[in-house]
């Protein structure tokens, strides 16, 4: 398993902390949130509920002042004395202010003129001292209010805020005064209302947004605002976010002051209640956090358990295990899944069977197959041979009666050779194996023997009776090579006793070497001309006339790094054969120019002959780059010629004969090799405008001994002669031969007698100390011919 | 008939002294009835002379009714001296005050019963009420002249016998604005109507009305 790939374990336990991190943040935050204003919301609801109850309570004072006032001012006792002498109307006045508590009172007559006027002291004591007011006989400060109609106002004296009702008194309908009652807004009446509310309730006068403190009862339980913070806090500027929540309630208006009733809350209390949920909330999260963590760890373990099982179940069946028991927990679709893998497991066996089968036999004759046969060389350890027996001309019979046929006597062939009773593979199409156990070298021919007896009786295949006709290539393992090293062992030598028409043929290394160095040729070929692995070698033609050497035959060598120097007979059919003929042609033409120009730098000109392929002369591109080359204004074509063997004439393929006398016609030197060798016919040289015949060097190298060789040699100069055509012997091994062709008239020789094949620069040497002269130092030449015949003797027999 | 109109036609012309007729319309010209009007000289030094003179003046009563909890009618007008009598008409008693610092009195008038005993002896205006009854109102002119009317209902009033010595006018009503109340206006006898115009609108007067249904007092004695 990869690094990288996290068990599904982990990974539905890994989404369950992350689900569960973010229900229980989203729960704590939508809870805080929801608390939080829920806290406000009961704040304001409380608040709100405050101020109900404060405007309830003053407005109820309000009410019950008026009606008190109303009834005081229609008492007739109070009417009586409003216009008596001031005391007793002081003491009836105290005695009304008195049944209502009221913190002021005050008679006006109907002229605006306060007859008697009421004061209370210290309102906040028990026990109240009432004096006199200091306005008694003095115009009543508010003369608007008195209108005949109760008033409900507030009202400023002495220091003090009273709320103030003013009553009508009358004589019948005739207005004779008024009669006032009222309470302070004093500390005693907020804390009576903070009592009743349960906030902290403040009375403040407000003029121009200057706020001014009438009266306050701060129950917050921190009492911050003490005496001297009371000018800094102002209901009027508070804003929420503040330290408080709060509400504030206009009473009334005096003069250009607005009489406001706030009451509060500080919200640090709230705030603290809230924090204190938090907690325990967080702590209820956390906790059910763990736990949650710790369900989902087990639910993660109990999903992934069957799920290893059915891993470990897989791994069973890919190891070929196709008996585990399945059991993957009481889950109905695991089971479902359990139940699929069973059946997928049964169906893999049986699948897997079938296969096998088909693996391991031959479709058409139902024995082991070549895979077989590997598996059985497995276990294999006494000695064996084995037969590999193929059909002959199967093809043919295929061809001819049809493939039915074909498969009718490999079926023959198999039912044959399972007579044997040996172990018996159809390897290929057309190939058997049987293997001989515990035989070894010595039994072969027991073992072909046997072969060839159940083989032998016709095959009557309606009514043609077909004799089976087999191929045996035999090995045995020697030293337990590989099985497919058997195999090819047994195949090559089929091969060869195919080719050989060889009833068997027993394998030796050999075949596989030649085999090998073909192969490992031509995958050489292409680079080694490339990599300039051939040289030319030079064998001299030497004129009979005159004893002199004018011509040189080119021929190509190949200096393999490993093989070391090659034949033109091991890789000149190959070259034809991979289409590299042309380039090695090509390249074989230029170094042979590019010695030519050496040589005559050197000062030495000798003519040299190059042998082409027929095949290059069917290509017509090769035909004309070498005119392009030869038939330049340096007349190349004077100095390089062309031997050409008779191959390129036989098959009248009229393409070579046309190129041949496009050549010729532009000058080209052509010369005909191995004359006498091939199928080449007279008609041809009449047709062929060839200027050389080279006599093969069959006819000449027992020339001597035999007689027939001479008349063929002797009637082809003649009849060459009487074409015009030049004569050159090839592979002239002695002077006696020499000596006769002279006589015979034949222009030139060539062979080890005169020299063998040398390279370049041993050619040139050569050719310095040789008797016979060249086309450059012919005055030299007589001298030469003395030092050197003696050394040209010693080369010759060596 | 034709003897009476006779004689008034020659007590006009040997006296020399004629009806005189005054109306009284609010600002928009309508008749305001109820009214007080009063004549006084213009030399008040004449008023002793003019009480001298006054030979058919017996002592008229000046009856003040306490009618459907209402005091009837709800202005009065008497000259000093004249009897008051308050006849309380309902079944129900009235506790009858005036808290005048000079003419205040009160008394409890039962059903049926009628008080007799007050009269004044200078010129005042005196607001009563009923202790009992919040809403009742009433008020009584005591005038120093025996030329003295309320306005009838086309807003007039006749003096008869009125002696040529030249009159001012005032009118008198709780409702009236001060300044009709303080005005005092002058006219020449003619045989036309005079008509006095109030300057400033006169409020309505009150009805003497509970404004809250009190029926179940109404079975008791």
């Amino acid at each position: 398993m990869k690094l990288q790939e996290s068990s599904l374990k982990n990974r539905i336990f890994f989404f369950f902390i992350l689900l569960l991190i973010a229900v229980q943040g989203v729960s704590f935050y939508t809870t805080q949130y929801s608390n939080e204003r829920l806290e406000e919301q009961q704040l304001n609801s409380q608040l709100s509920q405050a101020e109900t109850l404060l405007k309830n309570e003053l407005t109820k004072r309000s009410y019950y002042l008026t009606a008190f006032a109303e009834t005081a001012a229609k008492d007739y006792g109070l009417k009586q004395v409003l216009l008596e002498d001031t005391r007793s109307l002081l003491i009836a006045l105290n005695n009304h202010r008195k049944r209502i508590d009221a913190d002021i009172a005050i008679a006006i007559n109907r002229e605006g003129l306060i007859l008697a006027e009421l004061l209370v002291k210290d309102p906040n004591q028990e026990i109240k001292r009432v004096t006199p007011g200091e306005n008694i006989n003095s115009d009543f400060s508010n003369p608007e209010w008195l209108s005949g109609e109760s008033q409900n106002v507030y009202y400023s004296e002495a220091g003090n805020i009273f709320q103030l009702v003013l009553a009508p008194i009358t004589s019948g309908d005739l207005l004779i005064g008024h009669i006032a009652f009222g309470y302070s807004l004093n500390d005693k009446l907020a804390s009576e209302l903070a009592n009743l509310t349960g906030f902290s309730v403040g009375f403040g006068a407000v003029e121009k947004n200057k706020w001014q403190w009438l009266a306050l009862k701060d129950i917050s339980s921190e009492h911050i605002l003490e005496e001297h913070q009371l000018n800094d806090f102002s209901p009027l500027k508070a804003k929420s976010g503040d330290a408080f929540i709060f509400t504030n309630h206009t009473l009334g208006q005096l003069n250009h002051q607005q009489i406001i009733a706030t009451t509060y809350q500080l919200r640090s209390s709230l705030i603290a209640a809230i924090k204190q949920d938090s907690v325990q909330l967080l702590l209820m999260i956390l906790i059910t956090l763990v736990i949650s963590l710790l369900g989902a760890y087990s639910i993660a373990s109990g999903v992934t358990k069957p799920l290893r099982r059915l891993v470990k179940l897989s791994k069973n069946i890919a190891k070929g295990n196709y008996d585990s028991d399945i059991y993957v927990g009481s889950t109905k679709e695991l089971n479902q899944l359990a139940d699929q893998f069973g059946d997928m497991q049964s169906a893999i066996q049986s699948r897997e069977k079938e296969i096998t089968q088909q693996a391991f036999l031959d479709n058409l004759t139902q024995l082991p197959n070549r895979n077989q046969f590997y598996r059985d060389m497995h276990d294999l350890d006494q000695p064996f041979i084995l037969c590999q027996i193929n059909i002959r001309r199967l093809a043919q019979i295929n061809d001819t009666l049809g493939h039915d046929v074909g498969d009718e006597v490999l079926q023959e062939l198999a039912k044959r050779l399972k007579i044997l009773n040996k172990p018996l593979y159809h390897t290929s199409g057309n190939g058997f194996l049987v293997r001989f156990d515990n035989h070894l070298k010595k039994h072969i021919n027991d073992a072909i023997s046997l072969i060839s007896k159940v083989i032998e009786p016709n095959f009557l295949y309606q009514n043609i009776a077909l004799h089976l006709q087999v191929n045996i290539g035999v090995t045995f393992n020697d030293d337990w090579p590989q099985a497919n090293q058997l195999l090819k062992e047994v195949d090559s030598a089929m091969q060869l006793a195919k080719r050989n028409n060889q009833l068997y043929q027993l394998y030796d290394r050999q075949i596989d070497l030649n085999t090998l160095d073909r192969l490992q040729l031509v995958n050489r070929l292409k680079q080694a001309i490339e990599k300039g692995e051939f040289t030319l070698f030079y064998q001299p033609k030497l004129n009979l006339k005159n004893n002199s050497i004018e011509e040189v035959e080119a021929l190509v060598r190949w200096q393999h790094p490993v093989n070391g120097l090659i034949t033109p007979d091991a890789f000149i059919h190959i070259a034809e054969q991979t289409g590299q003929m042309k380039a090695l042609s090509l390249w074989v033409i230029n170094e042979a120019i590019d010695q030519y120009f050496y040589w005559k730098s050197q000062g030495l000109n000798l003519k040299i002959a190059v042998n082409i392929s027929p095949e290059n002369l069917l290509d017509d591109d090769f035909c004309e780059r070498l005119i392009e080359k030869l038939c330049t204004e340096e007349q190349l074509y004077k100095s390089i010629s062309f031997e050409i063997t008779e191959d390129a004439f036989v098959d009248h393929n009229s393409r070579a004969v046309d190129n041949i006398s496009m050549l010729r016609a532009e000058g080209i030197y052509l010369s005909i090799d191995d004359y006498g060798t091939g199928y080449s016919s007279l008609a041809q040289l009449r047709n062929l405008s060839v200027q050389e015949l080279k006599i093969d060097r069959c006819f000449i190298q027992k020339l001597i001994q035999q007689k027939v060789d001479q008349l063929i040699v002797s009637s082809t100069i003649q009849l060459s002669h009487q074409l015009g055509l030049q004569v050159v012997a090839e592979g002239v091994e002695d002077k006696v031969t020499l000596q006769w062709l002279k006589q015979q008239g034949c222009e030139k020789a060539q062979g080890y007698y005169i020299s063998r094949p040398l390279p370049a620069d041993e050619f040139s040497h050569w050719l310095e100390h040789s008797q016979y002269s060249s086309p450059s130092n012919n005055k030299t030449q007589k001298e030469k011919h003395e030092e050197t015949s003696t050394i040209a003797a010693d080369n010759l027999l060596s | 008939m034709i003897k009476f109109l006779t004689f008034i036609f020659v007590y006009i012309l040997s006296i020399g002294v004629m009806a005189t007729e005054f109306k009284v319309t609010d600002v928009l010209g309508a008749p305001a009835s109820g009214i007080a009007v009063y004549l006084i000289p213009q030399d008040e030094s004449k008023l002793n002379d003019l009480w001298a003179n006054q030979t058919n003046t017996a002592s008229t009563k000046t009856i003040i009714s306490q009618e459907n909890k209402k005091f009837s009618p709800y202005l009065s007008v008497t000259s000093k001296q004249n009897p008051i009598v308050f006849d309380n008409k309902d079944d129900i008693t009235h506790h009858i005050y005036s808290i005048d610092k000079e003419n205040s009195f009160d008394f409890k008038l039962r059903s049926g019963e009628q008080k007799s005993d007050i009269s004044f002896a200078k010129k005042t205006t005196i607001a009563m009420g009923c202790n009992i009854h919040d809403w009742m109102a009433g008020h009584l002119l005591i005038v120093d002249t025996p030329f003295y009317g309320i306005t009838n209902i086309d807003g007039k009033v006749v003096f008869s016998d009125l002696p040529d010595i030249g009159f001012k006018l005032k009118l008198f009503h709780p409702q009236l604005s001060e300044v009709d109340n303080d005005r005092e206006i002058t006219f020449t006898l003619t045989t036309k109507p005079f008509l006095v115009k109030l300057i400033e609108p006169i409020t309505a007067t009150p009805l003497q009305q509970d404004t809250s249904e009190f029926d179940f007092v109404e079975g008791y004695e």
